[in-house]
């Protein structure tokens, strides 16, 4: 059964294929429609600019803490990202609750940034950048 | 939903735990690659910071006598005056 009310953000997760992006603090999806610009003489807009749909984008993000090789977790951490991205590989990457009838926004995209951050008596964590190629496509969960 | 690792997969080893989709973590439990530990399990335990609460200092403060007369008593002797 679908989640009822506000879905709280803590549920809602990036996975790369099956495999939950660990230890994870926060995670974005950005959808995003460049504007072409459809302003001529001939327009009746007063001077107005008047704009259509363009190329439809995305980007992910996320935040999380930084485990090692030492770390006996499964999921997907920062040492397979920094290989993706060397690599260049498009990841199947889904964005879910895992909960029956939510949604899962499944795309390929591709990590294009990593900053390891490693601050005085503070948690080494990274955030990771990923740039959406093709489409973003939104399925429930059955 | 959280599993463990009975097999090595993906160049991960045998007792390694992790959170996987629910249909793929079902498969993995078929496949005898892993073993449930939760179905409902979604985010990792964090690693916490421990909070230290400082317990309250109370020092003692000398106060007049005169401090603890009632001010409305003191005022209607004031006015009868």
């Amino acid at each position: 059964m679908a989640t009822t009310g506000i879905i709280n953000g803590t549920l809602m997760r990036l996975y790369k294929d099956s495999t939950a992006i660990g230890y994870a603090t926060s995670c974005q999806m950005n959808v995003s429609a460049a504007m072409r610009e459809i302003l001529t003489k001939d327009s009746a807009a007063g001077g107005w600019r008047e704009v259509k749909k363009g190329q439809l984008s995305g980007t992910l993000s996320t935040e999380a803490l930084y485990a090692g090789p030492g770390d006996a977790s499964t999921n997907y951490l920062f040492d397979d990202l920094f290989t993706d991205l060397v690599a260049g590989t498009a990841l199947t990457i889904k964005f879910t609750t895992d909960v029956v009838g939510d949604n899962v926004y499944t795309m390929s995209a591709i990590c294009t940034s990593l900053d390891l951050n490693a601050g005085v008596e503070e948690n080494v964590s990274y955030s990771a950048s990923f740039e959406v190629t093709g489409a973003i496509v939104k399925t429930t969960k059955a | 939903m959280k599993l463990r690792l009975l097999k090595e997969w993906n160049g991960k080893h045998p007792g390694n735990t992790g959170v996987f989709l629910s249909e793929y973590g079902e498969q993995m439990i078929k496949d005898g690659i892993a073993e449930l530990l939760d179905e409902d399990f979604v985010v990792e335990d964090m690693p916490k910071k421990e909070e230290v609460k400082q317990e309250p200092v109370y020092i003692p403060i000398p106060i007049p006598a005169k401090y603890f007369q009632n001010d409305e008593e003191e005022n209607i002797t004031k006015q009868k005056k």
